[in-house]
């Protein structure tokens, strides 16, 4: 099979992740982390703290700003129910995924107000500068997604950023689908709080996740939204309100995050830069391999071929559903595709392919040419299917 | 050069978890009848995001099946082309079609 659903997971691990799994499945010294001092319990904390130490590198973070999760939903879930209380205005936008949708909704029941930025006229990137006309007097922060998991857009962060400082707000960003495809910094990008997943473009498994908090957010009142073992203060009636106990309430994923600590040092050992530019050119031939061929609606700007996004390409086949174009990739050329709304419906609605859906291509640093050319090869068979 | 669009009609079956649409796969598998699971198209805005995809002619074979197997089927769906155009129309369950022939 030609793998080419890497937004949705990165079924294909590097050997050195494979590797770290295996080893660690086998081991018989990995106790529960920070639940005794015995030999086996610390070589798990040993694991746990050296993936804290590794994903905190990373991001430009300190270790102790770094809790880890099961994956971005429940990290957002997380830091939003934590942070944001009645009364308080949030900024979105339609590029949001349902991770963040979701609890936001959830959060409006509970009286916080919600605005979301549409996109640019004719364009598919965000109209950062509406923000400006969103802005309330109880705004607290601004949640957007770094780059859409639906067209690979990539947001201007650097005018959130901008934004976000000019009026005091909170920038909380979704990572899920831009995390080890480019470099992003806390303190360079000005991000308050970033939440992550560890299987996609980080190359872990599924089941590992995390939130990474900023400088400012030292001093910002945060309350636990799940709460139970933590190893601490066990006489105590609450959770313990300090990173990064306050978002890790039981046992810790340990096997899990010695394989999201490998891919995090496979990303490191190639080095970000090398990364994207790998992944760039690999959406890149993608791209002006189906460009041009009939019938073919791409959903995306790549106009500019230096500009950042994220390694996807999103298109339809004329009116087709997406997911009878996706079936056929599946069977009868063997390549892995996502069709549908990709949880993603105000996006949808922007692209007024709500009914339709998308057929979404996304790639990874474990794909190769050859793979791009044989999935442009099967669009063009598709597409003359038409003519 | 084969048509790939030329896709004759089908009949699919929705399910409201993945959990019944991964048993009705099994289940047919186990019964020798060919069906597949495929995405649920976007135009079918009900169930979970598997359906399972028949042809027509095996579907009341594979209705009973699971009525048998107590797999909860939400919508039973004909994909079809009409005028050039992909559609997806609801249909009874193919067991009540089949009881109110008798």
């Amino acid at each position: 099979m030609i793998y080419l659903d890497n937004a949705a997971s990165s079924a294909i691990k590097p050997d050195s992740v494979k590797k770290a799994l295996c080893q660690a499945v086998m081991r018989d010294d990995l106790g529960n982390a920070g639940r005794g001092a015995h030999e086996s319990s610390l070589r798990a904390l040993q694991e746990l703290e050296a993936a804290r130490s590794a994903v905190a590198e990373f991001f430009g973070a300190e270790d102790s700003q770094v809790a880890f999760t099961a994956n971005a939903t429940m990290s957002l879930n997380l830091l939003l129910k934590s942070l944001l209380k009645a009364g308080d205005h949030v900024i979105s936008t339609c590029s949001e995924h349902n991770s963040v949708l979701r609890p936001l909704y959830q959060l409006e029941e509970e009286g916080v107000a919600l605005s979301f930025a549409a996109l640019k006229d004719y364009s598919f990137q965000v109209d950062v500068d509406s923000f400006q006309q969103l802005l309330r007097p109880n705004t607290r922060a601004v949640v957007v997604n770094h780059a859409s998991n639906v067209t690979g857009e990539v947001i201007d962060l650097a005018a959130c950023a901008r934004f976000c400082r000019a009026h005091d707000l909170l920038l909380i960003l979704d990572a899920a689908q831009s995390a080890g495809e480019f470099s992003i910094d806390m303190e360079a990008d000005a991000i308050d709080a970033l939440c992550f997943t560890g299987h996609k473009s980080l190359y872990g498994p599924g089941g590992t996740g995390g939130i990474v908090l900023g400088s400012r957010m030292a001093d910002v009142p945060l309350k636990a939204v799940f709460s139970g073992g933590s190893g601490v203060r066990s006489f105590d009636k609450t959770h313990p309100a300090e990173m990064p106990a306050l978002f890790e309430s039981g046992t810790a994923n340990v096997l899990g995050l010695i394989g999201l600590h490998a891919g995090v040092k496979y990303l490191q050992k190639m080095d970000l830069s090398e990364v994207e530019a790998r992944l760039k050119k690999l959406t890149r031939r993608f791209y002006e391999g189906v460009k041009d061929l009939p019938a073919i609606k791409i959903y995306g700007d790549f106009s500019d071929p230096k500009r950042r996004r994220a390694p996807i390409v999103a298109l339809n086949v004329a009116d087709m559903p997406a997911g009878v174009i996706s079936d056929i990739l599946a069977t009868d050329f063997d390549i892995a595709t996502r069709p549908g709304a990709h949880c993603a419906p105000l996006m949808h609605q922007a692209l007024g392919t709500s009914d339709q859906g998308i057929v979404r291509f996304s790639f990874s640093t474990m794909n190769s040419e050859a793979d791009i050319d044989k999935a442009v090869a099967a669009v063009r068979e598709i597409s003359q299917s038409l003519i | 050069m084969k048509n790939r669009l030329q896709i004759p009609d089908f009949m699919l079956a929705s399910f409201d978890s993945s959990h019944d649409a991964m048993h009705s796969e099994e289940a047919s598998k186990a019964a020798g009848i060919k069906a597949r699971l495929i995405p649920t198209p976007e135009l079918v805005k009900a169930g979970c995001g598997l359906s399972l995809r028949m042809e027509p002619k095996v579907a009341a074979d594979i209705a009973r099946l699971l009525n048998e197997e107590g797999v909860k089927v939400s919508h039973w769906i004909l994909s079809t082309t009409i005028d050039g155009v992909r559609q997806f129309i609801a249909q009874d369950s193919p067991l009540k079609a089949k009881d109110q022939d008798k």
